[in-house]
């Protein structure tokens, strides 16, 4: 707290005005509030950066812009077209499915991982490491690339199955494969809910499972009526990150495909799709249509989450 | 605007010493003229794709034309094709645009509908055009203005893999003449002979030339000249019925085995001996075959007779920003390119026969041996009776795309050809009517 700053300007107030205990809080606490604005400062910068670029987006999504020539305002037509786009319907269809497959089933894997990692395991900080590098690489363009030879027609993968006798498919090239390849990819990048499910977990106080075990509560029993409910809010976060996060999915469908969202629009994800759009059609109205589609879907499931969450997110305080 | 910064960013340090002594004498007016004479030089910038040796080529050439014009530098950006066209567009878009340009014939439209070239016939004095065939030239005007000078001709190969046929004892037939059945059976007689080790052929199959072909050995074209589709459904779907057929049989590499991404010939299918054959723009058969230390040979594709397919086409395209800052310096640089025998030298054919045709007989006399093989094959087309090649339309570049999903959804069964053949028409259209819109 900084109540002892600035004893020589209190010292000065002095003579014509004795300072009351209470001014000189209010005065530290304006101090304060003007320093928290200071190291603020970066942000609104930064939020000028998104402000601005938002407002162009939304202005643009109303107009026929190919970035070379001024754009003309076309009305709704962006918009309409985009639910008359049959390739729009098919990036939808490509992220929705990644979304609803990958983020439940990574969820459920980090829990149970970090669960495991709850029983007191031996080298905790280094399997948390292990478990936890994933995520924080997975979406660079390095791995994907790793991931695109490791699956590969001849790669890692195809030669081990081969060992076995299995001719492997191209999980790559095959379009029945390469979403699977993806989802994969993503589920592997768990760690970071797993690390926040670890400290959730700690939260817990040990007293309730000792209180059950000895009311003769077993595994399931604890988990469900103890685990599950003080995790909620934790649980709850992280679906509401893991949703957002691969609704957004871009790299990995870029890097995959080479940046055509192929084999055949296997893994065109919508933000893929828009990409397309803007910088290889160069058709940026169109684009930004698009983007302020994707922004109201996510913000709908974002909202939904939230109203859902009053049934069973349970906050402890 | 980049050019005009990296120009005076290299004055700065060029000027570095000049200045700070200047400034010690109070002289500083005359520290920014003391860079020497890149200071008062136009920088261009060129944009292309490359390997490293074609890059070092280009360089090679646009040092030799600084040489030549002190007033003028030129600046080359190079990359792999697979991000060239992302790159192009994302400079378009932030208003920072190369000066001059690869630009393949089914993007043209697209760039020139948008007003992002400049028209080349504008600049007579920079750019002679007077010794170019009309014809060469047709497939880049658009509405009566110029918007790409060609960097050569060139038309679409097969290369087999002589080693591969001399060990399972094959003998190519007449290639001149040879129909799409010998082809076929040709190519499962190498899977066959290898014990599945090589498979006949990997050729790209939504490669548009390819397809143009076949449209020409079936009496219809790609494209007509008024820029519609030319193409039937029933047509594309029996190319894809013979791929397919090809496959079945064995005489095509398994479904997904062939990646297209960007690697180098080495790593390709063809360069590892997964594959026997494969189509290529005639004019990279030196760099093929020099990949595989010699053992190619360049033969037509199959199905000419009766009816011949073939085009001789430009291989790319020299294309000006419109927002080029030095419109006329950037128009002589495509004279050189163009023009110029001596430009020609390091780089030979490599971009495809000069299309200017004195260029051309100076430039084949004194090509290597595999420059020789496809200049060769070139004249040997260019004297037969071929179809004419129209500028391809706006919205060729997404048909192209659309192509190689198409093509996939074969590959794997999910499509029959006849299917393929269907939406492929109906997706044309879409792409054309919007493009026009």
């Amino acid at each position: 707290m900084s109540t002892s700053t600035t004893p020589a300007a209190a010292g000065a107030l002095a003579p014509d005005r004795p300072p009351t205990l209470r001014r000189r809080r209010s005065s530290a606490a304006a101090a304060e509030e003007r320093a928290a604005y200071v190291f603020l400062l970066p942000w609104f910068v930064g939020l000028l950066f998104t402000v601005i670029p938002f407002g162009v987006s939304l202005y643009l999504a109303f107009t026929d812009y190919n970035l070379l020539q001024s754009p003309q305002l076309v009305g709704l037509e962006n918009f309409t077209r985009v639910f008359e786009d049959p390739k729009a319907e098919t990036s939808a269809r490509v992220t929705l499915t990644y979304t609803f497959v990958a983020v439940p089933i990574s969820l459920v894997t980090a829990l149970a991982v970090a669960m495991l990692l709850n029983k007191g395991v031996r080298g905790l900080k280094f399997y948390r490491s292990v478990f936890y590098l994933p995520s924080l690489i997975g979406t660079s363009v390095a791995i994907v690339m790793l991931w695109r030879s490791i699956f590969g027609y001849g790669g890692v993968v195809n030669s081990f199955l081969g060992f076995f006798g299995i001719e492997g498919p191209g999980w790559v090239t095959d379009p029945d494969w390469a979403l699977v390849t993806l989802i994969t990819l993503s589920i592997w990048t768990f760690g970071a809910s797993m690390v926040i499910f670890l400290a959730g977990l700690r939260q817990i106080p040990v007293v309730y499972y000792e209180a059950a075990a000895v009311d003769g509560a077993g595994w399931w029993r604890q988990f469900r009526s103890i685990t599950v409910p003080l995790l909620s809010p934790v649980i709850f976060f992280n679906l509401v990150l893991g949703l957002i996060g691969s609704l957004q999915t871009f790299t990995q469908g870029f890097v995959f495909s080479g940046g055509t969202g192929g084999p055949a629009e296997s893994t065109l994800f919508f933000n893929l799709y828009l990409y397309q759009q803007g910088f290889q059609r160069f058709d940026m109205g169109y684009a930004s249509a698009l983007a302020w589609v994707m922004f109201i879907v996510i913000a709908f499931f974002t909202a939904l989450n939230f109203l859902v969450s009053k049934w069973w997110v349970f906050y402890d305080d | 605007m980049s050019a005009r910064s990296i120009s005076r960013r290299t004055t700065l340090a060029a000027g570095m010493a000049t200045a700070s002594a200047a400034a010690l004498t109070g002289c500083s007016r005359f520290g920014a003229s003391g860079g020497g004479t890149d200071a008062d030089s136009v920088q261009l910038t060129v944009m292309t794709w490359a390997d490293a040796q074609r890059a070092a080529d280009l360089e090679t050439v646009f040092a030799a034309y600084h040489e030549a014009n002190p007033g003028v530098t030129v600046k080359l950006e190079w990359m792999d094709v697979g991000s060239y066209p992302d790159k192009l567009n994302t400079r378009f878009a932030a208003g920072n645009p190369p000066d001059v340009m690869f630009i393949v014939g089914r993007w043209l439209g697209e760039y020139a509908s948008r007003g992002a070239l400049a028209d080349l016939s504008t600049y007579p004095d920079q750019l002679d055009l007077s010794p170019l065939d009309d014809s060469v030239l047709a497939s880049s005007r658009l509405d009566g203005k110029l918007y790409g000078v060609p960097t050569g001709t060139t038309s679409p190969g097969l290369v087999y893999n002589t080693q591969i046929l001399g060990d399972a004892g094959l003998t190519l037939p007449d290639t001149d003449t040879w129909t799409w059945q010998q082809f076929h059976d040709f190519n499962v007689a190498i899977t066959e002979a290898t014990g599945r080790q090589t498979y006949g052929t990997g050729y790209y199959i939504p490669w548009p030339p390819t397809i143009s072909q076949w449209a020409g050995q079936h009496g219809q074209s790609l494209y007509t000249e008024d820029g519609a589709l030319g193409m039937s459904a029933q047509t594309l779907a029996e190319y894809f019925e013979m791929t397919v057929a090809l496959r079945d049989a064995g005489g095509y590499a398994p479904a997904g085995s062939l990646d297209d991404q960007g690697t180098t010939v080495e790593d390709s299918a063809l360069g590892k001996g997964f594959v026997a054959s494969q189509t290529i723009p005639a004019n990279v058969f030196a760099d093929y075959n020099s990949a595989l230390d010699g053992k190619l040979t360049l033969v037509r594709l199959p199905g000419e007779v009766p009816t011949p397919g073939y085009q001789v086409t430009p291989t790319l395209l020299w294309s000006q920003a419109s927002a080029s800052p030095h419109p006329e310096e950037a128009a002589a640089l495509i004279d050189h390119l163009t023009n110029d025998p001596a430009s020609f030298e390091v780089r030979s054919a490599g971009l495809g026969l000069p299309v200017n045709p004195q260029v051309a007989t100076e430039v084949a006399a004194t090509l290597p041996p595999d420059g020789q093989t496809f200049a060769d094959f070139l004249i040997g087309l260019q004297d037969e009776d071929l179809p004419p090649y129209y500028l391809e339309p706006a919205g060729a570049g997404e048909i192209a795309n659309n192509l190689v999903s198409i093509a996939t959804e074969v590959e794997f069964g999910r499509m029959t050809p006849q299917q393929a053949g269907e939406k492929f028409v109906t997706d044309a259209q879409a792409s054309l009517d919007r493009a026009a819109s």
